[in-house]
Formats: structure tokens, C-alpha cells, sequence
């Protein structure tokens, strides 16, 4: 007995280790996008002020840019009415049915990450706002950065586009094919697009937008062809998508709601590319 | 008591600056900074080695509760803790150690702690880039990952080790 005393006496930190050890992998193993999402929107509450602070002061640096960038936008949308409003004139009976299934805002990222493999932002808006859970989040340009996973009051936690666990639609510009894409966790700027078959067009350069998303209204910027390879099997093409979003340069951004989303989600929410990489951890 | 509050306050400097300031850096995957392992790496040197494990645990939970880390930071943290007194023994020698309360470049000599330092952050960093990888199919890139950040970890510390106000014999802030 007294042996055993001793024993315990002499290596009881490298128990201690073992057990603090197995705690936090037991945790870290258990943990979902799910669950990192929340803890994100929680400390979100706490160090979201602090973010927002620090933020307001880096946004006079990029004013310039962003300026410019939502004059390029407002003329985009102002020509866009003054195409449909002629167009309405001479069909009137269609005027109920354009009514728009697509709902947006905006807010401000208050903090970002791109350092790690699974990455979150936080944006300076939540429920108090409008903001649901779900929603798309696109660049001020226009591109795809993520979606909104979730809210509290005042803030949002969203799932970047370099998240392992983010996935949407891809159609590539100017064809009918369509894939996944996602991000493997290596390349910041870049992120795959799977499923193309190898009898299709490809060529650098061409530019992919999305397409069958519950998030995202079709055809938004998801970047342009930067290489193209094969997959394991030979059997499709893997190509790497350079981001249309500046994913560092984050500051502004556009939130859009598909209204019928929990009714689609519902229905068919499995058969969509958005959530074929959810929950799913390498 | 005085050393007690001092090490508290190094221990909550570290966290604050690797959640408020280093996370945000955002420069690349390839260059992130976990340089809240600088308040392991400042224990005393004559700590209880299971009191060092906790100290370590307590770090990590802490970076990972404010940063959303899932675990990640705990996991590397109480291992880096675990290795410490062994890499120090071995890198650093007893006989340089004694009565140096707080291991710095000044107390123990440059040469030395820079091995010192290297040799933890290293363990540090492997341990987090292969737990959050938490695959070997990119394992190059996860190489890439863990050098270069090892590599700003080491340099970031070793600077702010630097102006830390050491007493070697003397124990002025120390003791």
C-alpha cells in the first residue's frame, strides 16, 4: 500500500497530464462546426465591443476602396431598374410574380480570421438587426464570403469561405456544368471546385458563380479558374478557383436571406451542395 | 507575493495580446503567431511540475474560451507545459539554473534560452498544426505552417523577453 502511495506521490503530474490531456481531446474531437460557431458567437458577445472599436478606427484606411467600390454597385443596380422598369411597361401581368425571394442588408466584420483551417468572422449585427441564421454574406463587390451560422442580440458569427466545413454550388461561366466548391484548408486565396467532368470546356481564367444554393441567390461571384487538375479517380476535374472576395480586406459586406430557405431546407435540404460538407470533420 | 502578482500579470498579458492582437494579424496561414506559450516559457524555474501542468491547461482554456479554439490551444499548451522542466534540465543545465527565478535571456545567457525557447514553441506549434489539421494529407503544407510559425513565434518572443526587467543574482523582480 504504501508503495503504491509513493508511486502515485512520484508520478502524479504525468497522470495529471494524461487526464487534462484526454479532457481536451475529448472536447476538441467532439467539437463540430456546429459547436466552434457557437463558442465564437458567445466570446463574440464579450470581445465584439472591443473588435468594434478597433475596426472603426481600421475602416478610415479603406474608405477610398470601398467607396469605390459601392459606386460601382449603386450604377450596376440603378441600370438594372432602369432596365426592368422598361421592360415592366410593357409586361405588366409578370409584375406580381418578380416580386424578389431575396431579402438584404448589410453589416460590418468586426473580426476575421484567415490563419486557421476552419475560420469565423463576426459581424457588428444579430438578431436585434434582422439577422437570421443562414443567411448568405457576400463582399461588397458582390462575391461569396460565407454565411451566417449564429446570432445574438447585437452581433453574428458567420462561417468563412475558408472554412473546411463551408461548401456551396459552383456553375463555371458561359457552360451548364456545376460542382462543390469548398476549401481544403491550404491556400487562403484559393479554393476547389469538384465534380466537373472531364469533357467540359475548361479553360484558366473562366469565371465560376454560384448556382442550386439555399444561401445564395444564383450567378454571385465566387472567384475565376486559377488551375486545372484531375481528381484522384481521373474521373473529374479538381479545379483551383482563385476568390472574387478580398478575404483578408474584409470590412463591409452584403447579407441576403432566401425567404423560403427554412421551407426549401426542409424539403430537400440534403440535396444541396451548401450543406454537403456540414458537420463533417477530416 | 509580489512574484505571485507578476507572474498573474504576465499570464493575463499573454492571453490578451494573442486574442486581441496576434489573431488578428491575419498576415498568412503560414506566419501565425501562438505567442501566449511566452508564459510557459517564463514559469519559475523552480515550479511543481503538476502545478506547471495546470498553469498550462489554464492558459489554454483561457486563449481557447476568447478565441473559439475548441480545444486546440488547450491541447498544445498542457503538453508544452508537460515538456518543460525535462527540455529545460537538458537545454538550459542546472547549474545555470539556480537562482534565476524567472528564465530570461539575461538570467540564463542568450545561446541558451534561444534554445530553450526554439525547442518549446516548436513542440507547441507541431502539437497545434497537426491537431488542427487533424489529417496527414496536406502534411507539407502543415510542415510549411508550423515552421513559419514557429519560426515568428520564437523571434516575437525572444523581443519581448528582451525588455523584460530580469534580476539575475540580485532577484529584485523575482523574488
Amino acid at each position: 500500500m504504501y508503495k503504491l502511495v509513493q508511486f502515485f506521490r512520484k508520478y502524479y503530474p504525468i497522470f495529471l497530464f494524461v487526464l487534462l490531456e484526454v479532457l481536451a481531446i475529448n472536447f476538441y474531437a467532439g467539437s463540430t462546426s456546429h459547436t466552434r460557431a457557437t463558442l465564437v458567437a458567445t466570446t463574440g458577445k464579450v470581445t465584439g465591443w472591443i473588435y468594434s472599436v478597433a475596426s472603426s478606427v481600421g475602416d478610415y484606411f479603406s474608405l477610398r476602396r470601398d467607396n469605390k467600390v459601392l459606386l460601382e454597385r449603386l450604377a450596376a443596380a440603378e441600370n438594372r431598374v432602369a432596365m426592368l422598369q422598361s421592360a415592366a411597361v410593357v409586361d405588366t401581368v409578370c409584375a406580381d410574380s418578380v416580386q424578389s425571394r431575396y431579402v438584404f442588408a448589410t453589416a460590418r466584420v468586426v473580426s476575421n480570421s484567415i490563419v486557421h483551417q476552419d475560420n469565423y468572422f463576426i459581424i457588428d449585427k444579430g438578431t436585434d438587426d434582422g439577422i437570421e441564421e443562414n443567411m448568405g454574406v457576400l463582399s461588397a463587390d458582390g462575391a461569396v464570403v460565407g454565411y451566417v451560422h449564429s446570432c445574438s442580440e447585437g452581433y453574428s458569427a458567420c462561417v468563412s469561405v475558408l472554412n473546411r466545413s463551408f461548401s456551396v454550388g459552383g456553375r463555371l461561366g458561359g457552360s451548364e456544368y456545376f460542382g462543390s466548391v469548398y476549401w481544403n484548408g491550404t491556400d487562403p486565396r484559393e479554393v476547389i471546385l469538384s465534380d466537373i467532368p472531364r469533357y467540359a470546356d475548361v479553360a484558366v481564367g473562366d469565371t465560376v458563380r454560384s448556382a442550386y444554393s439555399l444561401r445564395f441567390p444564383s450567378g454571385c461571384l465566387i472567384g475565376t479558374v486559377s488551375s486545372i487538375d484531375s481528381s484522384d479517380d481521373g474521373v473529374y476535374y479538381m479545379l483551383r478557383i482563385r476568390l472574387g472576395a478580398r478575404m483578408n480586406a474584409l470590412s463591409d459586406v452584403m447579407l441576403v436571406r432566401f425567404t423560403d430557405y427554412d421551407e426549401l431546407n426542409g424539403l430537400a435540404g440534403e440535396h444541396f451542395a451548401d450543406n454537403a460538407h456540414e458537420g463533417k470533420k477530416e | 507575493m509580489r512574484r505571485v502578482t507578476e507572474y498573474i500579470l504576465i499570464f493575463v498579458a499573454a492571453v490578451l495580446l494573442q486574442v486581441f492582437l496576434f489573431d488578428n494579424l491575419n498576415i498568412s496561414p503560414y506566419l501565425y503567431p501562438l505567442f501566449y506559450v511566452i508564459a510557459i516559457l517564463l514559469m519559475p524555474v523552480d515550479m511543481k511540475h503538476a502545478r506547471l501542468i495546470l498553469a498550462g491547461f489554464v492558459l489554454g482554456v483561457a486563449v481557447d474560451l476568447l478565441s473559439g479554439g475548441a480545444g486546440l490551444n488547450t491541447i498544445a499548451a498542457t503538453a508544452t507545459a508537460f515538456v518543460r522542466p525535462a527540455v529545460l534540465d537538458v537545454l538550459v543545465g542546472k547549474e545555470a539554473l539556480h537562482e534565476v527565478g524567472m528564465p530570461l535571456p539575461v538570467g540564463v545567457g542568450r545561446g541558451r534560452w534561444l534554445r530553450y525557447t526554439a525547442v518549446l514553441v516548436l513542440v507547441h506549434c507541431t502539437i497545434y498544426f497537426f491537431f488542427e489539421a487533424a489529417s496527414f494529407r496536406y502534411v507539407w503544407y502543415t510542415l510549411l505552417r508550423i515552421l513559419g510559425s514557429a519560426v515568428s513565434t520564437i523571434l516575437l518572443i525572444f523581443f519581448t523577453a528582451s525588455f523584460l526587467p530580469a534580476g539575475k543574482t540580485d532577484g529584485m523582480s523575482v523574488r
